[in-house]
């Protein structure tokens, strides 16, 4: 026989060897012994051994410990209980850990941002310089306002920035004491809806130095 | 392959001196074994088994088995050690205290041999297998089936696998000649 007919009962092979069976469920696994061949055979070839883990002192001797040394320590049983999961002192502390974590976390970065440097967070770089040619439309009904870089001009002095039409040196408009600052940049106001459309020729002057051209920048008007 | 015992019945019934002869051996053997949990000595166990096994052959043929014929067997066998209890005295059948049982005889070389290979592998097994150590530790404390199944928190069907695999280890063991 390949194996028990009776699964159920044939369970109960090795607590029956040693011995741990109540009085029926043995008299109900002697009469599955005497139809089942196969847990006979098992039980025969392991009489001897199942005898004396039955009746022998020496295996009980090393077998029979204190209870407590196999069993959780107390610390952890008293953290992990046999209580729904919601009343277990671990499950609780566990929760308490989740959410100190975060804020500690936070607390942190708060303290940091006052005490250092703080990061910059975003750079947009936008270009400060127009290409020649630039075009104003009249028609958007807006005035104009040029920021100027210039390098190489100083800032304590004062410059002459004339607009003139293009191809001619008279000038159209002109303003005196115009002052960069230490970096070159300064700026002027363009009356664009007085100015006729066509191209026109920016010119800076340095006006210590009589009427020598400092730099020209030209652009259009356009409806 | 032995003949199941229901075919040795049917024809020890029939009148067939080899099949009831049969049946005879198959019941011995089987009563020898239950008497081990039952009875410490080996010559009473055996003088019980061949009277629980000759009561049985005497009276199978006109016993109507109202539970079956290996139920009403072995209740001729717990009578047989019934009566043999109060022979001695005892108002009741019971499995000898395991307090009460001898030492093995030390003469016994084959039994010493067995029982110190069974302690090394014990020993061995007590440290791959915790979960079997500990229901065995338990059953040497003297707890019951149902209360060890209590302590580790498991059903009786988990329990069943946990001795029946650490009783398969044990038997590898044993077998491997480990030590």
């Amino acid at each position: 026989m390949a194996s028990c007919h009776d699964p159920q009962i044939g369970a109960l092979l090795h607590l029956y060897e040693l011995g741990n069976l109540t009085e029926k469920e043995r008299d109900e696994f002697e009469v599955h012994l005497l139809k089942c061949h196969y847990c006979f055979e098992k039980v025969e070839a392991f009489k001897t051994e199942a005898e004396l883990m039955r009746n022998s002192g020496d295996i009980r001797d090393i077998l029979l410990v204190p209870e407590t040394t196999e069993t959780e320590s107390g610390f952890w049983k008293s953290l992990w209980p046999k209580k729904p999961l919601l009343l277990k002192p671990g499950f609780g502390l566990l929760l308490v850990l989740l959410l100190i974590f975060p804020s500690i976390i936070g607390i942190y970065s708060l303290l940091d941002n006052h005490q250092g440097i703080r990061q910059i967070q975003m750079v947009s770089i936008t270009s400060s310089r127009a290409a020649n040619n630039k075009v104003f439309y009249k028609s958007q009904g807006t005035e104009g306002v040029i920021n100027l870089a210039v390098g190489g001009l100083s800032g304590e002095k004062s410059y002459i920035v004339e607009i003139r039409r293009c191809n001619s040196d008279k000038a159209l408009y002109s303003y005196e004491g115009i002052v960069f600052n230490e970096l070159g940049m300064g700026q002027l106001y363009l009356p664009l809806a007085e100015m006729p459309v066509g191209d026109y020729t920016l010119v800076v002057i340095n006006g210590a130095n009589d009427s020598k051209d400092k730099l020209s920048y030209t652009f259009s008007i356009k409806e | 392959m032995p003949e199941p015992i229901e075919q040795l019945l049917q024809s020890a019934k029939k009148g067939d001196p080899i099949a009831e002869q049969e049946l005879f051996r198959h019941l011995s053997v089987r009563f020898s074994l239950f008497l081990r949990h039952r009875i410490k000595d080996e010559e009473i166990r055996k003088d019980l088994a061949q009277e629980a096994c000759l009561t049985v052959l005497s009276k199978y043929k006109s016993e109507q088995f109202t539970v079956g014929f290996e139920a009403w067997a072995h209740g001729v066998l717990r009578i047989v050690v019934l009566r043999h209890f109060e022979k001695l005295g005892k108002d009741k059948e019971k499995s000898i205290p395991l307090e009460d049982t001898p030492q093995i005889a030390e003469t016994d070389s084959h039994r010493i041999e067995t029982e110190r290979r069974l302690i090394a592998c014990l020993k061995k097994i007590r440290q791959q297998n915790l979960r079997y150590a500990r229901v065995l530790n338990l059953i040497y404390q003297g707890y019951s089936t149902d209360e060890i199944c209590r302590k580790l928190n498991c059903s009786r069907n988990n329990l069943y696998v946990i001795v029946n695999r650490g009783r398969s280890l044990l038997q590898e063991c044993l077998e491997r000649g480990e030590e």
